[in-house]
C-alpha cells in the first residue's frame, strides 16, 4: 500500500496539499500520510477519521498536509518559547497519581 | 523512513507544563526536565504524537486540581487555565475510545491493568506507537502493559531523544 496521489505535483509552491493513500486502513493510512509529510516538509492535520474517495474505482484514503513553512516554525518557535518561560516560572508541586490510576 | 510515533500518558504531559517532582529513590526526581522535550518534540512536529479521549479528561482534571482550594492550591487558577489552553494546542491526534475500547477490555481482563491505563496502553497498540509513563505505578503497572506491548519507556528510566 502507498501514496497513491498529492496535489504538490501540480502546486509545488502550494502550503497545503491533499494525499491518497489506497491504504487498506484508515490507521495505516495515517501513517503512510503522516510519513509522506515528514518527507516532504509538511506536518498533516491532526484529524483522526480521514475522508474516504472513490477514485478509478478504488477506495482511498484521503489527508490534508500543510507545508512547515519559515512562518509555521517561527510560530512554533515562539510558542516553544513561551511555554518554556510560563512552565518555568510555576511553582513546583509533587507529583501526584489520579486515584483511579492507582 | 517512518515517523516516531509516541504515546505520552497523563503522567508525562503534566510534568511537562507544571513543574514537578516525584519521591523516587529518597530523592525528588525531576520529571519536568524529562517530559519538557516531549511536549516540545509534538509541538515542533517532530514525532507524531496519538492519544486516547481520556488524556484531555485526565489532564484538565490534575491541572485544575492544582489550584483547588481543597488540593492547596499551590497554582493560581488563571495559570493553570493557561496551561490547559497550551496544552490543547498541541497536535495531538484523539483516538476515539470506540476503537480501543475492546483492547482496553483484553488488556484490563489479561493483565489487570486499571481501566485509565488501559486507555493508554490500548492507544500505543493500536497506533503502534511508544508508550511514555512516568514511573513504575504501584500497581505492576509497566511490567503488566509490557506483556502486551514492547516499546513502554518510564520518564525515570531514560531520556526521551
Amino acid at each position: 500500500m502507498a501514496i497513491i496521489r498529492t496535489d504538490l505535483d501540480k502546486l509545488p509552491d502550494a502550503n497545503a496539499v491533499e494525499v491518497d493513500s489506497d491504504a487498506p486502513d484508515n490507521m495505516q493510512a495515517i501513517h503512510e500520510i503522516d510519513d509522506w509529510a515528514a518527507e516532504h516538509g509538511f506536518a498533516r492535520v491532526s484529524e483522526y477519521w480521514l475522508r474516504q474517495r472513490k477514485v478509478n474505482g478504488r477506495r482511498v484514503f484521503r489527508g490534508i498536509c500543510y507545508r512547515l513553512s519559515e512562518d509555521e516554525v517561527k510560530a512554533i518557535g515562539e510558542e516553544s518559547a513561551h511555554a518554556a518561560r510560563v512552565t518555568d516560572s510555576l511553582p513546583t508541586t509533587i507529583h501526584q497519581v489520579d486515584e483511579d490510576r492507582k | 523512513m517512518p515517523r516516531r510515533r509516541i504515546v505520552a500518558d497523563a503522567s508525562v504531559m503534566l510534568p511537562a507544563f507544571f513543574p514537578e517532582v516525584l519521591p523516587y529513590r529518597g530523592n525528588q526526581f525531576d520529571l519536568t526536565r524529562r517530559a519538557k522535550p516531549i511536549a516540545e518534540q509534538i509541538r515542533s512536529r517532530l514525532v507524531e504524537a496519538f492519544a486516547p479521549e481520556h488524556l484531555r479528561h485526565e489532564f484538565i482534571k490534575r491541572a485544575l486540581g492544582k489550584a483547588s482550594p481543597r488540593d492547596g492550591a499551590a497554582i493560581a487558577f488563571d495559570q493553570a487555565v493557561e496551561q490547559v489552553r497550551e496544552f490543547l494546542k498541541l497536535p495531538i491526534v484523539y483516538v476515539p475510545g470506540s476503537k480501543l475500547v475492546e483492547v482496553v477490555f483484553t488488556c484490563v481482563e489479561a493483565s489487570g491493568v486499571s481501566v485509565a491505563d488501559g486507555w493508554y496502553l490500548a492507544c500505543a497498540m493500536e497506533t503502534k506507537s511508544e508508550l511514555w509513563i512516568s514511573h513504575e505505578h504501584a500497581d505492576g503497572l509497566v511490567e503488566a502493559a509490557r506483556e502486551h506491548h514492547d516499546k513502554v519507556y518510564l520518564l525515570t528510566e531514560r531520556t526521551f531523544k
